[in-house]
């Protein structure tokens, strides 16, 4: 049997206070949801491997960062040598989708042009009429970025969009 | 006239002029060829660098403020420009180059602590020094090495080399087995984090890497290249050369893996190499640690041997002293254990050695048996060895009488529940009883008559419910409750009496208890009578003896009862599952 080649990628997590990005990270690494917040603190590591193929793996270093308000030298250093991100946003408050321009810029400055795509997350919050898709997409469009449409808690294509984004490097 | 005059004047002219002209005309030429020669850069070059390098020594040997102030506005911002345009390619030239002198300095300071170092150990530890003095010739180490090796114990536990922007881990060994349960990935990331937080945090004007990290008695140490850096798990005291060691391993590294270090994007397979000089760092460490430890194997442990000499000794004066007297009484009660059998009348005296001595207990049955015992002793030749301690004890008669006392509640039409027999001091049970509580409870009370030593409880459990019908009963019939209540009855404590007997004696079985209302009250009532009513009867049970892991409670408020039967609207449902 040939030997598995395995890639390291890092991979950053960027979004508002609260739009889910570690729940979005224990899902997709731990199969597991939890309904009590806790707020990160800095940044928190987690790894999972990712097969392409039956000769190719990757072997995904996720760090999921916390919000700051000010995009200071510490997350600027944080998004150094990352391969690739996930913008997340929360489909219930359009606030945290607007934030998204910023912090895509930002990571884009930083991380030498590595792919990005953003997360509509906690869309199982929404009657699916209830969802504005129009301007979130026109918002996103002005991302210039991919958008898939997620749900930590049910487990809405999680495991798509990580592998969405593996398939971008 | 005029003209000839003119002829005249003009060859006077030549005449006198002819040098003049000549020189001029070669003047002409030669400043000609000067110009010429001016605007070629490489003759100027070639012209003018033997003598210029003389001539601005001289000049800035003359005045050397002067030329400093003159060329300090053009030649910083030219340098700082020049750096910040090609940061990356500046580094690596000049790594080389500055990275040994550094070395060298540093190399130059540290030895000059050593060398105070040495002159202070060599005086403080003069007792040891010749043997250290002879050790340090045959192994060809300094003695103030071999004293600190000794003296410090060090070893590397792990090494991680670790991409320095993206913190990915490029290669890592370790020289324990305790390392795989480590994600290694995670803390090269983590180790990054916690340098670029602290770099920013920290650092006032110029970057700055952690060099060491310290958790109990093990010490992170962390070394940087340019685009990479070692995090080096270490325990005990870090030699003094191993800073330097470590250097120029990143060195070797850098030299080897150049290409590698500087493209990498993820792949971890292309630091073989790499992973192989580390291997070697381990090693190294590992083995002189192993030699140590040979050595300390190998010395001859004196002070062991004497020891064990005087506690051989110590035996062997108290085996002279002991053994023969034990051997004298061993004898003696031989003789007098036979004697003993061929009475026959003895059946229940024990012979012991004690101290030295032989110790006679038990029990004869009347006083006649007793004088004969004394009056055998006293003609024996171990007479003077014994001690009698045998008592007589009309056992029979009165352990039966206890007995019936004590079993009184357990009997079944004026019978024992079991059967009893006796053996001396030891009463045999025999029969069926119910449970397993039972038996235990019978040798309990065995136990507890006066005169006897040992219960052999041979009682066979023997379940006589029958486990269909039982399991049907519980099933079919529902626990019912009034209004609001979730109190049981007395039948129905007699009921549940017989299912916690069952579930003793069945651990393989278990009961789902299932708690219900009525539809009168609100929902939250509901709930709360059903769990309460579902609740008391695993109590119940739990206090009869029946484990937790064999009860399960669950309660459904009045969802699932019929709206037109209030009565059994109120109820507990028991269902039997097995394990098997």
């Amino acid at each position: 049997m040939a030997d598995v080649v395995t890639l390291s990628k890092k991979i950053c997590l960027l979004g508002s206070f609260g739009v889910g990005k570690t729940s979005l990270v224990r899902r997709f690494v731990h199969q597991t949801f939890e309904e009590n917040y806790h707020s990160t603190i800095g940044v928190q590591l987690s790894q999972r491997l990712i097969a392409l193929d039956e000769k190719a793996q990757f072997n995904l270093i996720i760090w999921d960062l916390a919000h700051i308000e000010k995009y200071d030298n510490v997350l600027k250093r944080y998004l150094h040598g990352a391969h690739g991100a996930i913008l997340v946003f929360d489909v219930s408050r359009p606030e945290t989708l607007e934030a998204l321009t910023p912090m895509r810029c930002f990571f884009h400055e930083n991380s030498k042009g590595a792919p990005c795509l953003a997360a509509a997350n906690k869309y199982d919050l929404l009657e699916k009429d209830a969802v504005d898709f129009d301007t979130i997409s026109r918002n996103v469009e002005a991302l210039n970025v991919r958008c898939v449409y997620t749900s930590a808690k049910t487990d809405h294509q999680v495991d798509m969009t990580f592998r969405t984004l593996c398939s971008m490097f | 006239m005029s003209t000839v005059q003119d002829r005249e004047l003009e060859h006077l002219r030549r005449l006198l002029l002819k040098d003049d002209r000549t020189r001029i005309t070669e003047t002409e030429v030669e400043l000609n060829t000067l110009r010429k020669q001016l605007s070629e850069k490489e003759w100027l070059i070639s012209t003018f660098s033997p003598v210029l390098n003389d001539v601005i020594d001289l000049n800035i040997n003359r005045s050397k403020d002067d030329v400093a102030k003159t060329l300090s506005p053009v030649i910083g911002p030219a340098i700082k420009h020049q750096i910040g345009e090609a940061k990356e390619e500046i580094v690596d030239a000049l790594y080389p180059i500055i990275g040994k002198t550094v070395r060298k300095a540093v190399a130059e300071a540290i030895k000059h602590l050593a060398d105070t170092i040495n002159n202070k150990i060599e005086n403080a530890m003069r007792r040891s020094r010749v043997r250290n003095q002879i050790t340090a010739k045959i192994s060809g180490v300094s003695p103030q090495d071999l004293i600190l090796k000794e003296a410090l114990p060090f070893s590397i536990q792990e090494i991680f080399l670790i991409h320095r922007e993206s913190g990915l881990l490029m290669t890592h060994v370790s020289s324990t087995s305790d390392a795989a349960g480590m994600n290694k990935d995670l803390v090269s990331g983590m180790l990054t984090a916690i340098q670029s937080f602290a770099d920013e945090a920290f650092s006032q004007n110029e970057s700055q890497d952690i060099n060491e990290i310290q958790y109990g008695d093990q010490r992170i140490i962390i070394e940087a290249a340019n685009s990479f850096y070692t995090a080096i798990v270490v325990k005990g005291v870090t030699p003094a050369r191993f800073n330097g060691m470590v250097t120029r391993l990143l060195d070797r590294i850098q030299h080897q893996c150049g290409s590698e270090l500087r493209d990498f994007q993820g792949d971890q397979s292309c630091f073989g190499s790499a992973k192989q000089l580390l291997s070697e760092l381990i090693k190294l460490f590992r083995d002189s640690q192993d030699e140590e430890m040979q050595k300390g194997q190998s010395k001859r442990p004196y002070g062991l041997i004497l020891v064990a000499s005087f506690i051989v000794l110590v035996l062997a004066i108290w085996g002279v002293s002991n053994l023969y007297p034990y051997l004298r009484t061993s004898r003696h009660m031989t003789g007098l254990r036979n004697c003993l059998q061929a009475d026959g009348g003895f059946a229940h005296v024990i012979c012991n050695i004690e101290n030295s001595r032989i110790l006679l207990s038990g029990s004869v049955e009347d006083i006649k048996t007793e004088q004969r015992l004394d009056s055998l002793i006293s003609t024996h030749e171990a007479v003077d060895y014994v001690d009698n301690r045998v008592i007589i004890f009309t056992l029979k008669q009165s352990v039966i009488s206890e007995i019936e006392h004590r079993f009184q509640p357990y009997t079944i039409d004026g019978r024992l529940i079991c059967r009893l027999h006796l053996d001396g001091t030891t009463v045999i049970l025999e029969g069926h009883v119910s449970s397993r509580e039972l038996k235990r409870h019978v040798g309990y009370l065995a136990g507890l008559v006066s005169g006897i030593a040992v219960v052999e409880n041979n009682l066979d459990v023997s379940n006589s419910i029958d486990s269909k019908a039982l399991i049907d009963d519980v099933e079919e019939d529902p626990i019912l409750f009034a209004s609001g209540s979730y109190d049981l009855n007395h039948r129905q404590m007699q009921e549940l009496d017989s299912l916690a007997e069952w579930l003793i004696s069945h651990r393989e079985s278990w009961v789902i208890i299932k708690g219900f209302s009525d539809q009168s009250g609100s929902e939250n009532v509901n709930n709360q009578i059903s769990e309460k009513r579902a609740g008391v009867v695993r109590v119940y049970l739990f206090n009869r003896g029946v484990s937790h892991a064999q009860l399960a409670v669950q309660y459904f408020g009045s969802s699932l009862s019929p709206k037109d039967a209030e009565l059994s609207g109120r109820r507990v449902e028991l269902e039997i599952r097995d394990r098997r």
